[in-house]
Formats: structure tokens, sequence, C-alpha cells
């Protein structure tokens, strides 16, 4: 839920209860005052009368429909106040009244007044009062969701376009997003929190990759040295055990110089050092590299079905970026066939399939595109190839997908 | 072939350039920038092996002011820097190879012999040995004057042994002659040993020679001691 959604559901809430309850508490109030205004009024008129009555004997046999009446009484009591409803005459309408009962000694005899006064304009201003309020409550209510809504867009605004360049930023790629200035404390705070966490996990990430690139640079000389020392024991040992030796030191070696060159490879690619694009003809380089693997894969008993699918793909993207891809691909659906196994290679205009015979694998095939993935454990391949093919991929927005049915491996690129 | 070994790691200088001199080359080492200019200026030498990273300088320059002054040896980049941007501007500079570290001493040699015939070009091209002679222009291969059908890689490792005859040369060393690039296929062994008996069946069958022998555990020598 949004947020100004989410502060105008409660402010609803909290008006109306509000409005409610004032609307409530103004009725009773209003009515109360009426009712203490009438009631003051029948005392007076009770008064004046009496004043009168005192005088003029006459005024003991006044009376006046509904609203002034005069009896002998046997009893004396306390003057009390009644609402009474009483049937108008001519509409039949009940209307309200406020009754006002008296005793009093008037010439020497008990008598029981009785006076009346009428509510019904009362209560029809009382109801006046009462919506006029809540049109204003209303109208108060509208106005304060117009106004926030306004408000808070314009607000909102620096936040919504920090926000979206965040989204768009890549620590790999762009710098870190100039922030729009807002003039609200809370965003200023929040975009200088931000400023300093993408300084920092930029200087991070740089770190790590400057540490992975030194790292493995710095590791080729020693290499270097071990293997061409092994290279020269090789020709002078003689003894099984010591052969037996600086074999594995030359695969350990071997494979250690291979992991250096893909982590370089990937590092590269993703510092972007590969900027030359040429117009790659993506068939002409998978029958290349075809060809060139042609008696690896002879001798493997692999069959190798080539698909060719008119116009051929070409697409814009480093040469070597480009070869390093296909051979990767290929090389993996070499190495990880079963023998006597299939590649299918399906080539089109805006695809590549590449489909192999392979092992059952059981989790989620892209997690294979992570470093140091490996399907089959057993390999001594470290598991950098399809990370590279995926680099690359990423770095030209070429979408791919990699597919296991049952044991057959698909990888799909799809050229735009 | 007299080679100037520019490399500041004394450790690799020295492996490599005893290696070189068994092979009957002549070879010196320079382990800065400075030293490696100030032979260049003194000496002739029919190709450089240069290290990129030096203490004092690039070794970009180095080669850069070598070609400007018209050295006719070759240059073959050893670097560990083993970046393709390197590579390209390494060879567009005007060098005549390019080798990463770790490199097999065995390929080293097989580069060099190349770069070493490429430059003296005498009118013959043949590659011969003994009996068998390779025309490497349409990779014809005759041994004992019969021509011989190998296949693309029996030829690669026919040719790569031809530039180490009497060298144990190891499996690993042969697939990562093989395969360069293709850095992931360099595991190939079972591979490595097919192709080799092929080629061994396809050149003892026509020579009076007995080429290549298995060392136990290692891998391959082309020719007995």
């Amino acid at each position: 839920m949004k947020l100004l959604t989410k502060t105008n559901y409660y402010y609803l809430v909290f008006t109306s209860v509000l409005l409610l309850a004032g609307a409530v508490m103004f009725y009773i109030v209003i009515r109360h005052i009426i009712k203490e205004e009438v009631g003051e009024v029948l005392e007076h008129e009770l008064d004046q009368y009496l004043v009168k009555a005192e005088k003029d004997s006459a005024w003991l046999t006044f009376s006046k429909p509904i609203e002034f009446e005069i009896n002998p009484s046997q009893i004396m009591g306390p003057d009390s106040f009644r609402d009474t409803l009483i049937t108008s005459d001519y509409n039949g309408e009940q209307i309200p009244y406020l009754q006002l009962t008296a005793y009093r000694n008037v010439r020497g005899s008990l008598y029981q007044i009785t006076l009346r006064e009428s509510l019904i304009e009362s209560e029809d201003m009382l109801l006046g009062i009462f919506f006029s309020v809540l049109i204003l409550f209303a109208l108060l209510f509208l106005g304060l969701f117009v106004l926030n809504s306004q408000i808070s867009r314009f607000i909102w605004k620096p936040f919504h376009q920090n926000l979206n360049s965040i989204k768009d930023f890549d620590l790999n790629q762009s710098n870190i997003p100039a922030p729009v200035q807002s003039s609200t404390d809370e965003f200023v705070e929040l975009n200088e929190s931000l400023q300093a966490m993408m300084f920092r996990m930029k200087k991070d990430y740089n770190s790590l990759k400057e540490f992975t690139e030194n790292a493995s640079h710095e590791t080729q000389t020693p290499l270097a040295i071990i293997r061409a020392n092994t290279d020269a024991l090789l020709q002078s040992v003689n003894e099984e055990a010591h052969i037996d030796n600086l074999i594995k030191i030359e695969k350990a070696v071997s494979k250690l110089a291979r992991v250096n060159q893909s982590l370089l490879l990937l590092t590269k690619i993703e510092n972007n050092q590969f900027p030359e694009q040429d117009s790659v003809d993506i068939l002409a380089l998978v029958e290349q590299n075809l060809e060139e693997m042609k008696e690896y894969i002879q001798d493997l008993g692999l069959e190798v079905e080539l698909t060719k699918e008119e116009p051929n793909p070409v697409i814009r993207i480093n040469k070597l970026l480009a070869n390093s891809l296909i051979s990767n691909l290929i090389g993996n659906a070499i190495k990880h066939n079963v023998p006597g196994g299939i590649i299918k290679i399906m080539v089109s205009h805006n695809q590549l399939l590449i489909e192999n015979t392979g092992k059952v694998f059981n989790e989620n095939p892209e997690v294979l595109f992570e470093r140091f993935r490996k399907g089959n454990l057993s390999t001594s391949s470290p598991g950098l190839g399809l990370s590279i093919v995926k680099n690359i991929c990423d770095r030209y927005g070429i979408p791919i997908r990699y597919q296991i049915a049952e044991s057959i491996h698909r990888l799909t690129l799809h050229f735009v | 072939m007299k080679i100037l070994l520019i490399e500041d790691e004394a450790d690799l200088a020295g492996t490599v350039c005893h290696y070189l001199q068994e092979e009957g080359n002549v070879c010196e080492t320079a382990s800065n920038f400075e030293e490696a200019e100030e032979k260049i200026s003194l000496y002739e030498y029919d190709c450089l092996l240069l290290d990129i990273t030096l203490p004092d300088g690039s070794g970009l320059d180095i080669l850069r002011s070598y070609k400007k002054n018209n050295h006719s040896g070759g240059v073959v980049i050893i670097s560990a820097k083993d970046s393709l941007d390197d590579k390209i501007a390494g060879l567009n500079l005007g060098a005549d190879d390019y080798l990463p570290k770790p490199f097999h001493l065995h390929e080293l040699n097989a580069r060099l012999k190349s770069l070493y015939r490429r430059l003296n070009f005498d009118g013959s091209s043949y590659i011969i040995h003994r009996d068998i002679k390779i025309d490497p222009e349409p990779k014809e291969v005759f041994i004992a004057g019969k021509s011989v059908s190998l296949t693309k890689k029996e030829y690669e490792i026919l040719l790569f042994f031809l530039q180490n005859p009497r060298r144990v040369v190891s499996k690993n060393s042969i697939a990562e002659h093989l395969w360069g690039d293709h850095m992931d296929m360099a595991d190939s062994y079972d591979f490595i040993y097919s192709q080799i008996k092929n080629l061994r069946r396809k050149l003892n069958s026509l020579s009076e020679y007995d080429y290549l022998h298995a060392v136990y555990g290692v891998g391959y020598k082309f020719e007995k001691d």
C-alpha cells in the first residue's frame, strides 16, 4: 500500500470517528442549551403571569390552548419540567413541547399552572446546525485529502526521482547517481546515507575486483616458475615415484593456471575492458569451433547435428569475447556429454540453441551459471566456463536460458 | 640462436635460460628495463623474450624502441598480464608471438623454433627430420618419400614433437599446445593418447626409425637418446 493511501486511510478513520463523536456531542450540547433557554422562557412567563394574576383576578380563568392552563389544586408540589408530544390540530403531526408544571398560591387559593412551549423551531434549528457542522466536517476532510495528495506529490517528488536512479544503479557499470536535492530533512538524511552506502559498496566492490585481478596476476609468475622447473626436472628424473610427484605438481599447476585465467577474464569482462565491437557471424564462429574440435568430438564418439536457418545471426560483439562465448558453449557440450552422446546445435537469425546429452541434474540448472558451480563434481574443470558465458551474455544483453529435461541439457541464447 | 631473455623474476629466468642453452641456443638475461635497453644497444639478438611488467618500466616500451631502431630479431612476449588487450597491443607493436605465463618450456621452445624458421626463410620451407619431411604450407607430410595423410591435430602434435625431438614432453604440455585458447579442454588426456597412438602407427609403418616413445607416467619422447 502506498504511503499516501495509508495516511489517507488513517485520516479517514480518525476523521470519521471524530466527526461522529463531534456531531453527537454538538447535538447533545445544543439541545441542552435550547431546553435550558426554553425552560427559562417558561419560568419568565410564569412569573409575569403571577404578577398579573395578583393584580387582576380575571387572569385566574385565563387559558390559551396547549400553551397555558390553570386549574385549582388540592395538593402542593415542586415545579417540574417535562418533555411531551402533542398532536397538532391542523395537520395531525406530533409536535414536541416542553412543559412546566408549577403549584402556586394565588390570592389565597392553590392552583396548578401548566405552561407549554413548542420546541419545533428549536428542533429545526438544531437539525440545521447539525447538518451544517456535518457538511463543514466533510468539506474539511475532503480539502485535507486533496491538499495532502498535492503536497505529498510535490514533497515526495525528489524521493521518487532518487528511488528511480537507485533502481537503475548497477554496481558494475554506472557511477554513483547524483541525488536530486530536497529541502526535507529526512530526505536529505536518507540521500546522504544512501550516497555514503553506495560509495562504500562501490569501493568494496572495486577493491574486491582489484584483489581478484591482482591475486590472479601475481600468481601467474610463481606458477610459471613451478611449471618451468617441473618441465626441467621431468627431463632428468628417472625414479618412478618422483615422476608421479612431478606429474601431480604439473596437473595442479595447470588447473590453477586455468582458474586464474578464467577469473582474470571474468574480472575483465566485468570491468568492461573489451570495449571494441565488431559484427560477428555467430554461425561462422560455431562452425569454426566445431572444426577445431572435430577430432576430439570424433574421438569421444559424439554425434553433432547442426541445423542452420537463413539468415545467419550477425551480432555486435567483441570478437574475442564472442569466440570465448562460443568455444565455452561448445566445449561445455562436449565435456559434459556421455559416451556416444549427441550434440544438437540450431542456429537461426535470432537464436542459438545448443543441446547435449548429459547427466541428470536435479537442481535448477541456472545455478550452474554461478562461479565454481559444477553439475558433475568429479570433473577436474573448475566450473567457470558457464560463468564466463553468462557474464558475456549479460554484458551484451543477450538473454540466456539453461533447461534440463531428463538428461538433455539445453542452452538457448536469444539475439535481438 | 641468440636470445635475450628480459625477465625480472630470477628463478624463472634461470630455468628458462638453462633450458634454452640445452637446446643449443645462446641465452642472455636482463632483469630490468635499463639492463635490457643497454644489452639491446650493444648486441644484436635473433630473438627477444620479453616480459611486459618490469620493475622499472614496461616491456611494451622496449618493444616500441626495438622496432623503431629497425632491429631484425624477433620478439616473443611472455607475460603474466594475460590480458588479451596486452596481447593485441604487443602484436600491434610488432611482436611476433605472445605466450602467457605460466608456459611450458616445450611450448616456448616450439614457438621460438617456428619464429626462427619464419625469420630465416631461406628458400626451402621444408621441415626435415631424418626421413620425415614436412611442407608447412599445404601441411603435407612425407615419410621416407611417401605422402602420409594426418588429421589436423596429428599434424600439430607431430610438429610440436619435431620442435622438441629429444625432450620428454608431458601430456599436459601437448594438451595445452593443442587447445591453446580452449583452456578447459586441457585435461583431454585420453584424446591425446589416441591421437598419439594413431600418429605413431602412421609414422612407424613407413619409417625405418622408431618414433614416439611413451615415457612412464609422464608423456612421450619423440626420439630415444
